[in-house]
């Protein structure tokens, strides 16, 4: 009988045959492997009858029968009272999933060739607006069988599914509940429409879900304010948070994934974002004592929240600024460069503590890490920088180069640094210079080749002056100068040296034709190339000879001052008119000089102060002496130099950095023009609106530029 | 006594000498068609000659104190500075004979009555205020005002370069003080509402600036119509927009001071 031959069936005869085995399948029953393989071929064989197959008249037997079935499944949940329905309506549904999965594999013969090929395109179901309906015989058995228990389900639904949100809620008090079987009927809502893939949530999102919000927005409000009014605010917080972990892992349970995170900020509404104000008050509090495990919470508890962070990041900010202002309310006081010190250590305890807290209590936090960055700068750049800077901060930078980037204004920086660095490299009274070298190369990667090249032509200046004294030494014999001259030779530019001071205008002889002969053998070997001496800034070693011998270092002048005590037999006296006419400096320059060598009593003034002589009786423990200059008390002034500097050069850094925007743009609006002056200065410094408005005046004045006609805040480059 | 349009006080010592004209008369007349014309050309040349100074060829400080005397007008008046515009001079207290033949050729003016009266229409003209109001309806009232309105802007754009010194850039903050003051007599829409307060502040010298700039005095003509455009309120004024910061300068200055003395308020913007 086993001929796969089409052949002529008689189809009312074999449906009754089959109608049985798909009943017992339907059921989950047994069936013996031969009646399944004799009902699978002939299923094939109506499938393929001649002279006509008899798929259609099967396919609407099957139709029917699966539709007599669900009625009578309805019929019998009908009369089962509600407490027993959940689990009625499980056995059944598990019961019917199975057999209609077990069905299709039955029917394969007729979904492959009767249903699949009447089936349209995936095209014409998203875009053609067509669907798949059992009347068209588009839906294959199980999808069939799905679809029925669908339309079954739908009048069931009103009795059904308040029961389940019953089961839910009792879940959320804190009975037990058979959380699988629920989340099986749950899922049988999904289930049954799972085919269509347009509207496969719809039925359990209108069902279920759209009640389910609405009762967890009821039940959490009620809980939120009971707990509230029960508890402090840091258990409150405790408590939410693990409510809401609880109901997150219970709805993760029960629901479709999809509706788990619309619960949850259903629930975080009610119990956080309804309270926010009040868990922000308390957050004050939470800052201010540093409860690091209690921000902890907050934070979590408020990250989901569109800007439910914004008020914790402020405070956090505000802490870190009044943090910082009372950690260095107190530098200052002390000498300056102990100050340095302890601003820098200051800041570096206040980043590490404030890095910690974002980083533990606020779990790396993009945003609470910019947050301290903004804070950290504030704090920065309040102090009074020119208080900072003028101390020796920069050897203790080199410890922690981190903190320089809060800096807004490195110019400034940088020309205290370029000023002490010079004093350093001169008087040579660096620690070393692999430091000052390291630094340098720290700083470079900060900020850029530009800003340190002339940190590093000054350090290039130095070491070519060595070679070049010891090559004139070397040229002129040792001994022939009978003094060892050292010169520096700097370029000009490269150092904040002011070129106009004036040289002295008679040097002892020894020093004046030490500097001739240096002056010759210079421009001898660089054609073309000024020197401009500055006297002022140079030191001596001399041999001081009283009753032993000391070896002192003084400043230029002051090697001029002793020098004209010299040829004098002892005891005589010269005024200070004298002295000032040898030297021929002023009057306030002479006492700078005069004061530190009479303070260490190489020199005696007699009672009027006009008359000096040398002290035949001087005496010291030390061999070695150091009588330089009192540092300039013009210290005030330097300052206003330095800052009256700055600005020039500011100045010329934003019309130069005006002028190659526009040759680049040729013609901008006044406000792109800012922006992007903005954008290229401020790695180097953070310049006023107003100042760049008066730099691009100025080059309109100047006719680089103009403002055009029709426009008035139209600028254009005349290139 | 203000210092604009023209120095005076200035020497006196060369007298006014007619002589000289007829020769270069002559050679003006070369190819004059016109009987008419020529006529007038030959009497403007001749009310040049009564002005200009010995050489012939110009007119200088005396010449034009001569000129302002005969025509009846102060030399810091308005119509003194509309001559000037109308003959392009170039520098003050000045007129070159082209400058001058061109001037009278444009009024039109060939003697010194019709000279006076053609800076009297023409200065009717340039206000012309009045005239608006009565006509309301006539068509041609609109772009008349436009025209006139252009031709203000000409005359204030050509009065910043007319207040130079000679090779300088900048007008120093007194004569740019008297222009001010002067130039708006001639708009149409009368000296804006903010003119005093500015000009107020500008000889007070808080500001610290000796000198305008081309820009500044070019902007000012816009600040000052985008104040009347505001009603008066500095308020809503933005420094960060591309304003000269000397305008910036002001507008704060002035935002204080209102601020310190709301009974002046009234004054300075109804002036």
């Amino acid at each position: 009988m086993c001929t796969l031959k089409p052949h002529q069936v008689d189809f009312d005869l074999a449906w009754n045959k089959l109608v049985r085995t798909v009943d017992r399948v339907l059921q989950c029953e047994d069936v013996a492997k031969e009646t399944w393989t004799d009902t699978f071929f002939t299923i094939y064989s109506l499938c393929v009858a001649a002279p006509e197959p008899h798929c259609g008249s099967l396919y609407t037997h099957v139709n029917s029968f699966l539709q007599q079935h669900c009625q009578a499944v309805l019929q019998r949940l009908d009369q089962v009272p509600d407490v027993e329905l959940l689990a009625a309506y499980h056995r059944s549904w598990r019961t019917y999933y199975d057999g209609s999965s077990y069905l299709h594999r039955l029917f394969r013969y007729l979904n492959v060739h009767h249903v699949q090929k009447k089936q349209p395109s995936d095209a014409d179901l998203c875009y053609g607006g067509m669907t798949r309906s059992a009347d068209a015989h588009t839906l294959e058995v199980f999808e069939l069988a799905m679809d029925i228990w669908y339309r079954m389900l739908q009048q069931l639904a009103p009795r059904l599914c308040p029961l389940v949100l019953a089961q839910i809620e009792l879940s959320r008090r804190g009975v037990s509940i058979d959380g699988s079987r629920l989340s099986s009927v749950v899922q049988s809502f999904v289930d049954v429409v799972h085919w269509d893939r347009k509207r496969c949530l719809t039925f359990y999102t209108e069902q279920i879900e759209q009640l389910l919000l609405a009762q967890t927005a009821e039940f959490y409000a009620a809980e939120g304010d009971a707990l509230f009014a029960r508890q402090p605010v840091h258990r409150y917080i405790e408590l939410v948070l693990q409510l809401l972990r609880e109901d997150g892992e219970r709805m993760q349970a029960l629901l479709h994934p999809s509706s788990v995170d619309k619960v949850r900020q259903e629930a975080e509404q009610k119990l956080v974002e309804n309270f926010l104000p009040q868990l922000n008050q308390a957050a004050v509090g939470f800052v201010e004592q540093e409860e690091s495990t209690n921000l902890a919470n907050l934070f979590q508890l408020t990250r989901s929240l569109p800007e439910g962070h914004k008020e914790l990041r402020r405070l956090f900010e505000a802490h870190i600024c009044s943090a910082g202002e009372q950690a260095l309310a107190t530098v200052g006081s002390s000498e300056p460069a102990a100050a340095a010190q302890e601003f820098v250590d200051g800041l570096r305890q206040l980043h590490e503590k404030f890095k910690a807290w974002v980083r533990g209590t606020f779990n790396d936090d993009a945003q609470f890490d910019r947050s301290l960055d903004l804070a950290l700068s504030k704090v920065v750049n309040q102090l009074d920088a020119a208080a900072v800077s003028d101390s020796e901060l920069e050897e203790k930078l080199s410890q922690c180069i981190g903190i320089f980037k809060y800096v807004e204004d490195k110019d400034v920086f940088q020309r205290h640094y370029q000023r002490l660095l010079s004093k350093r490299l001169i008087l040579g009274v660096s620690h070393s210079s692999e430091a000052e070298e390291g630094m340098i190369s720290k700083l470079k990667s900060a900020c850029g080749y530009e800003f340190t090249s002339k940190f590093q032509r000054m350090f290039h200046d130095v070491r070519l002056s060595e070679s070049q004294s010891s090559d004139f030494a070397d040229a002129h014999g040792r001994d022939a100068l009978g003094i060892s001259l050292h010169v520096f030779v700097l370029t000009q530019g490269a150092w904040p040296l002011q070129a106009s001071n004036t040289p002295f205008p008679r040097l002892p002889s020894p020093l004046e034709r030490g500097v001739t002969l240096f002056q010759r053998y210079y421009t001898n070997k660089f054609q073309g190339r000024r020197l401009t001496w500055l006297h002022a800034h140079g030191t001596a070693d001399m041999k001081l000879k009283f009753s032993r011998t000391y070896s002192a270092t003084v400043g230029a002048a002051q090697a001029i001052l002793l020098l004209q005590f010299n040829d004098l037999p002892a005891s005589r006296t010269l005024s200070l008119a004298d002295l000032a006419n040898a030297v021929g400096v002023g009057e306030a320059e002479l006492q700078r000089c005069l004061a530190p060598l009479i303070d260490c009593g190489i020199l005696q003034a007699d009672a009027t102060g006009q008359q000096l002589h040398v002290n035949q009786e001087f005496h010291s423990k030390r061999s070695r002496l150091r009588v330089l200059p009192a540092p300039a008390k013009e210290a005030e002034k330097e300052q206003e130099r330095v800052a009256s500097q700055i600005q020039e050069d500011r100045k010329f850094f934003l019309q130069a950095a005006i002028v190659r925007i526009m040759k680049d743009r040729k013609r901008l609006n006044f406000n792109s023009l800012t922006q992007l002056v903005l954008v290229q200065t401020t790695p180097r410094f953070k310049p006023e609106v107003k100042m760049i408005k008066t730099c691009i005046e100025s080059l309109i004045e100047k006719e680089y530029l103009t403002r055009s006609q029709a426009k008035l805040d139209e600028i254009s480059y005349n290139g | 006594m203000p210092r604009v349009p023209f120095k005076s006080g200035s020497s006196r010592k060369r007298q006014l000498s007619p002589v000289a004209g007829p020769k270069a008369a002559k050679s003006c007349r070369l190819q004059l068609q016109d009987q008419e014309a020529a006529r007038e050309a030959h009497s403007r040349e001749l009310l040049f000659n009564q002005y200009a100074d010995a050489g012939g060829c110009i007119i200088k400080a005396a010449g034009v104190e001569a000129l302002c005397r005969d025509l009846g007008l102060d030399p810091a008046d308005i119509r003194l500075l509309l001559l000037a515009w109308l003959c392009s001079a170039g520098e003050m207290c000045t007129f070159t004979r082209d400058e001058f033949l061109r001037g009278c050729h444009r009024l039109p003016a060939a003697c010194i009555s019709r000279l006076r009266t053609g800076l009297d229409d023409k200065l009717a003209y340039m206000r012309c205020r009045s005239q608006q109001r009565d006509k309301p309806d006539c068509g041609d009232v609109n772009a008349d005002s436009c025209s006139r309105e252009t031709e203000f802007r000409d005359l204030y754009r050509w009065t910043f370069e007319f207040g130079l010194e000679p090779g300088q850039r900048t007008l120093p903050i007194a004569m740019a003080v008297d222009l001010w003051q002067l130039v708006f007599e001639a708009r149409p829409t009368g000296p804006p509402a903010i003119l005093p307060a500015w000009l107020s502040w500008l000889r007070s010298g808080g500001h610290g600036v000796r000198a305008v700039t081309r820009d500044t005095w070019r902007m000012f003509l816009a600040f000052a119509d985008a104040c009347v455009a505001a009603g008066g309120d500095l308020s809503a004024y933005d420094q960060s927009e591309a304003w000269p910061s000397l305008i910036d300068d002001f507008v704060e200055a002035e935002i204080r001071r209102l601020g310190q003395q709301p009974l002046e308020a009234d004054d300075a913007c109804g002036g």
